[in-house]
Formats: structure tokens, sequence, C-alpha cells
């Protein structure tokens, strides 16, 4: 694949296409923005990496660089118009801040991929991993350059650098709320798989830049005493233990340890993939008990609190319903691994009056609609994420304000609707992405609605029994690409997915 | 006669067309009910589920159920 044909499948991704139909009307906001540089960086070093072993050197090198540069004119691009878009609601006026492609940077990872001294499956992880990190890192070169901006032209600008809780010890030494022009230099800089976020805001507004919730901030004099900064010596007088030097082989294996670590973390929404065993969901083997898992203390333990609500005592509240329904899966002993169950909480997300649990069976669960705003819960043994099953359910339950498929092993995804979703609009998109030809078999067309649909469960399986195992992985890529498509695509529709996928 | 709700711009024609063929390719869609009982994870009847809503949008939009 040359890099022409890679430029010419990322422009046409329909997730990325609705991602860019969003933020062209006008209705996007830098989550959208920095939803589409993810997802792009991540397809770019999914494509880049799979063909750069066929290309001559100098093609890796001059592919990289219009490949990045490609990237940059498109995230620079969409960003300006949604600039334009926010500073229009904000009654502003400026013009938004445009970052130069850096060819060096470009020119540095393309010559990397012609090191002769490296085996092909390094050259493979840089040509992924180094061309998506340059890709994200062109967003955050975009936030910086207009925060600057902002500042210089007289607008309060702080840069907000938070991590997800399970980041390696740079990572924690960024974090911070800095007053623009005194942050650290490295404040932009991310590493391979970085999970921290960075938001800037104006005077007295705060926005993620991320989700786009604004909250206010307190002010200075609001009675806050002033932060206190130790010495050396008085942070050893408590406690703190002393600065440590890493060799260069310790570094390695902590950092190897740490790319692991924050491949598991919890990155609520936005970007979804889903691993070979929720294909087996999706295909109706849902009576091979060896998916399921049973659900354990750690795995309570480590719920996530996903960042849904603008409240974060609803969010709070959130974590606990999904950890009380694990607690209550744990203490059924008595039914099958992988046995479902569902329970309902008011539209605050507290408990309803004389609501239990309810118990389903394996790999199904009931949950009727009701007459009153509610969200809802049920249990995946799988541990994967919505199927496409639960999105139509979802869909037609008029007063459903969110569903969330909590894992036994403690992930959690939920799909949410905003105050003005459009839930026609996407129980319509639902319909139509399901009928959408996938993958042939035997000259069967296979879609998601084929897949789901109760009259072809032994079908199903007769004709993934007919599939080589490369032809199965192809099939689960498809699946999984159609998946994310609807888990996805309800933004449009004023509804979100949001995700925290721990490893297993 | 026109409708008076205003339609949404995902409903064009090529969408109103499909909903309307998933309307006459199945003669006993779901009931309210029957939706209902769906299972979350649960497999269900495509065709059915389809037509249910199909009418159901149709009928929301004040657009004919067929082009005759």
């Amino acid at each position: 694949m040359t890099f022409a044909e890679i430029i010419a499948l990322l422009s046409s991704n329909k997730y990325l296409g609705q991602l860019r139909k969003l933020i062209e009307s006008g209705r996007g906001t830098f989550a959208d923005t920095f939803r589409y540089t993810d997802k792009s960086a991540d397809l770019l070093g999914d494509l880049f990496s799979e063909s750069v072993l066929d290309m001559p050197d100098e093609e890796r090198i001059t592919s990289c660089v219009e490949l990045l540069r490609d990237r940059h004119k498109d995230i620079n691009g969409l960003f300006d118009i949604a600039q334009r878009s926010l500073d229009k609601k904000a009654g502003l006026s400026i013009a938004p801040q445009h970052v130069p492609f850096d060819e060096e940077r470009a020119k540095q990872i393309g010559t990397s991929l012609t090191d002769k001294t490296v085996p092909e499956a390094t050259i493979q992880r840089r040509a992924k991993s180094a061309t998506a990190n340059a890709t994200r890192s062109m967003h955050d070169d975009c936030i910086e350059a207009n925060a600057k901006f902002r500042a210089k032209a007289g607008l309060q600008c702080y840069i907000t650098r938070t991590t997800d809780g399970s980041c390696c010890k740079w990572c924690t030494q960024m974090a911070g709320r800095y007053e623009y022009g005194s942050e650290p230099k490295n404040v932009y800089r991310r590493h391979d798989n970085c999970g921290c976020m960075v938001t800037y805001e104006n005077g007295r507004k705060r926005q993620n830049v991320w989700s786009k919730k604004t909250w206010k901030v307190p002010a200075d004099d609001a009675g806050a005493p002033p932060p206190v900064v130790f010495t050396q010596e008085q942070a050893a007088a408590a406690g703190a233990p002393p600065p440590k030097s890493f060799t260069k082989e310790e570094a390695q294996r902590l950092n190897s340890a740490n790319v692991k670590k924050n491949s598991a973390k919890a990155d609520s929404v936005h970007n979804s993939s889903i691993d070979n065993s929720e294909i087996s969901d999706i295909i109706s083997l849902r009576d091979d008990n060896s998916l399921y898992k049973p659900v354990t203390q750690e795995a309570i333990d480590r719920v996530p609190k996903l960042d849904i609500f603008d409240d974060d005592e609803m969010n709070k509240r959130h974590q606990q319903a999904a950890k009380d329904l694990l607690t209550e899966v744990k203490k059924r002993e008595d039914v099958p691994v992988g046995t479902e169950f569902s329970i309902r909480y008011d539209k605050d997300m507290k408990p309803l009056k004389d609501e239990v649990y309810r118990q389903g069976k394996i790999g199904s669960v009931k949950l009727d609609d009701m007459d009153i705003p509610y969200h809802a819960f049920h249990n995946h043994g799988s541990n994967q994420t919505l199927s496409y099953n639960d999105l139509r359910k979802f869909a037609n339950s008029e007063n459903m304000l969110s569903l969330t498929a909590q894992g036994n092993l403690g992930s959690t995804f939920s799909i949410v609707s905003s105050d003005n979703a459009d839930k026609i609009g996407y129980r319509t998109f639902l319909n139509i992405v399901g009928d959408e030809k996938i993958y042939e078999i035997k000259g069967v067309s296979i879609s998601l609605s084929f897949l789901s649909d109760s009259a072809n469960k032994d079908k199903v399986k007769d004709l993934i029994s007919l599939l080589t195992p490369n032809q199965r992985g192809d099939l689960s890529k498809a699946i999984i690409s159609q998946s994310d498509k609807c888990l996805n695509g309800g933004v449009d529709y004023g509804i979100k997915y949001y995700k925290a996928k721990l490893a297993e | 006669m026109a409708s008076n709700i205003t339609k949404p711009s995902w409903l064009n024609n090529s969408v109103i067309a499909k909903l309307r063929n998933d309307i006459a390719i199945c003669p006993n869609p779901y009931t309210k009910e029957e939706v209902n009982d769906i299972e979350l994870d649960g497999a269900f009847d495509v065709k059915r589920l389809n037509a249910y809503e199909a009418i159901n949008t149709l009928n929301h939009y004040e657009i004919p159920l067929t082009d005759n």
C-alpha cells in the first residue's frame, strides 16, 4: 500500500467522515477534534505499520513525511473550524492560530524506519506508535498555540494537565494547574500510549477540551490558603522518599511495565476497540461458557469512575451502582458463570423504590422500560462492551437515559443520552448500519443484523465453521469496525459512548 | 396533508424508502409490549423490529407508510 492509498483510506473512513461532518457543521468541540485526531492516529499507525516493510528505504521516509503532513493539514483545518465555532458561541472574535508542520520530526521518524540494526518487528512498531504519537501531538500543539495567543491577547489562560490515575512517574510530575507562561516546558508532551489530559481555560470559565465540560473556577481570593512548596529537605522531613535515579535498564523495564499498565488504563470515551472474544458474543456463541469470567472482589474494587455527568456526585453514584451490581453477581454463587443481572436507577442515579436485581440467563437479561426517566445497568460475563442488540434495546427504550454494561472483570461501558438526544434518529441509524454488508461467506451477505437475528442462530454457526482462522480474523475485523460505527455514531444524535476497558 | 413536524436532516428520501420497505416485507411487526420484552444481549427478529421502528418513525413525522 502506498502513502497515497493510505491517505485515501483515511479520507474515506466513515467514522472519521461522520466526525468531520459534525465539526464542519459548526457543532464540533475540541472533544470532537481530539477524537478525530485520536482515531486517525490509530488508523494511520495501523495502516503504515502494515505497509512499511514493503517499501524501499527512501519511500519509507517520504511516505512518513507525506502521511504526517497530510494529518497535520487535516487536523489543523478541523481545529480551526472548531475554534471558530466555539468562539462564535462565546461571542469572541479571535483568529485561530495555526501550527507549522514539523517536517524535521517527520523525517526523523521516517529515517528511524530504515534502521538496519533492528528487527522488522521494531520497524513496524516504530511505524505504528511513532506516527500515531506524532499525530496526537499535533492536537496538543494546537491547544498550546491557541492558549498562548489568547493569553497574549489578554485572556486569563490556565493550562491543566491531569493524569488518568494509572500513569508513569514522568506524567505524575507533569500533572498540575499552571497559569499560562509558568507551566513546565514539557506539559504538552506525551509518550506512547499516554492517557493524560491537557485542558486550557479562559478567564473564570474552565473547559475540559476533550470532554467539553465547563465549570466555574473559584476566585483567587475565595479563601483557600496559598500552596506550600517544600524544599527537598522539608519534603524529606515530612517523610517523602528521596529522589531515585534509574539506570538505563531499570528505566526500560519501568517504561515497559508502564506501557502495559497504560494500555489497561480506564480511558473513558471515544476510542472504542473490541477484542476478539467480543466477537464471540456478537456471533451468537453465548453458550460457550469459556467466554465468561466469575466476579472477584478485585474486579469490584477496581470498577472505575466514568466522567459522564457534569455533577461528579452522579459519576460517583454511577460507579457505586456498577460496584453494587457486581457485588450482587458475586453473591449469587447458585447461578452459572455468565448469568446476567439487570437493575434500574432513577434519573439522579439514586435507588428506585421497590427495585430489585433481575436475574436473567447466561448471556442475556430482561429489562423493562419505565414511564419515568431512568438509568439501566446489566453485567457482561465476557467483560466486553455493549452489543448491537443492547444498542437496539437502548434506542427503543424511550425513557432509558443511559445503559451500562458492567464487565465481570471490572470494565465499564455506557451509552448515554444527552438532554436533546434524538433516539428515533439513532435507532434508524442502527437499523441502516446493521443492514450493511460487512463480509460474505459462501455467497451469504453478513451484516450485524444478520448476526443478531434470532432466525439465524444455527445458520451463523454453520457459516462460521466454514471459515479458516485467517478468514475468521477478517470477519472479526469487519465486525469490530462496524460495531465501532454503531457505538460512536450516536454523537450525531446526542448520544455518547463512554468506556473504561481494563486489562484482564 | 403536509406534516406539521419538521423532518430531521437524516430522514431523507432514501431513508424513507428503506423504512417503507421494512414495513412492506414484514406482515407482523412487533408490538410495543413485544419490543419491551426483548432482552438485553438477547437475539430478536430483525425484520419485525425494523418494521415496528419504521412504522413508529414514519408516524411520528406524519409521513405516509406507503408511497401509494
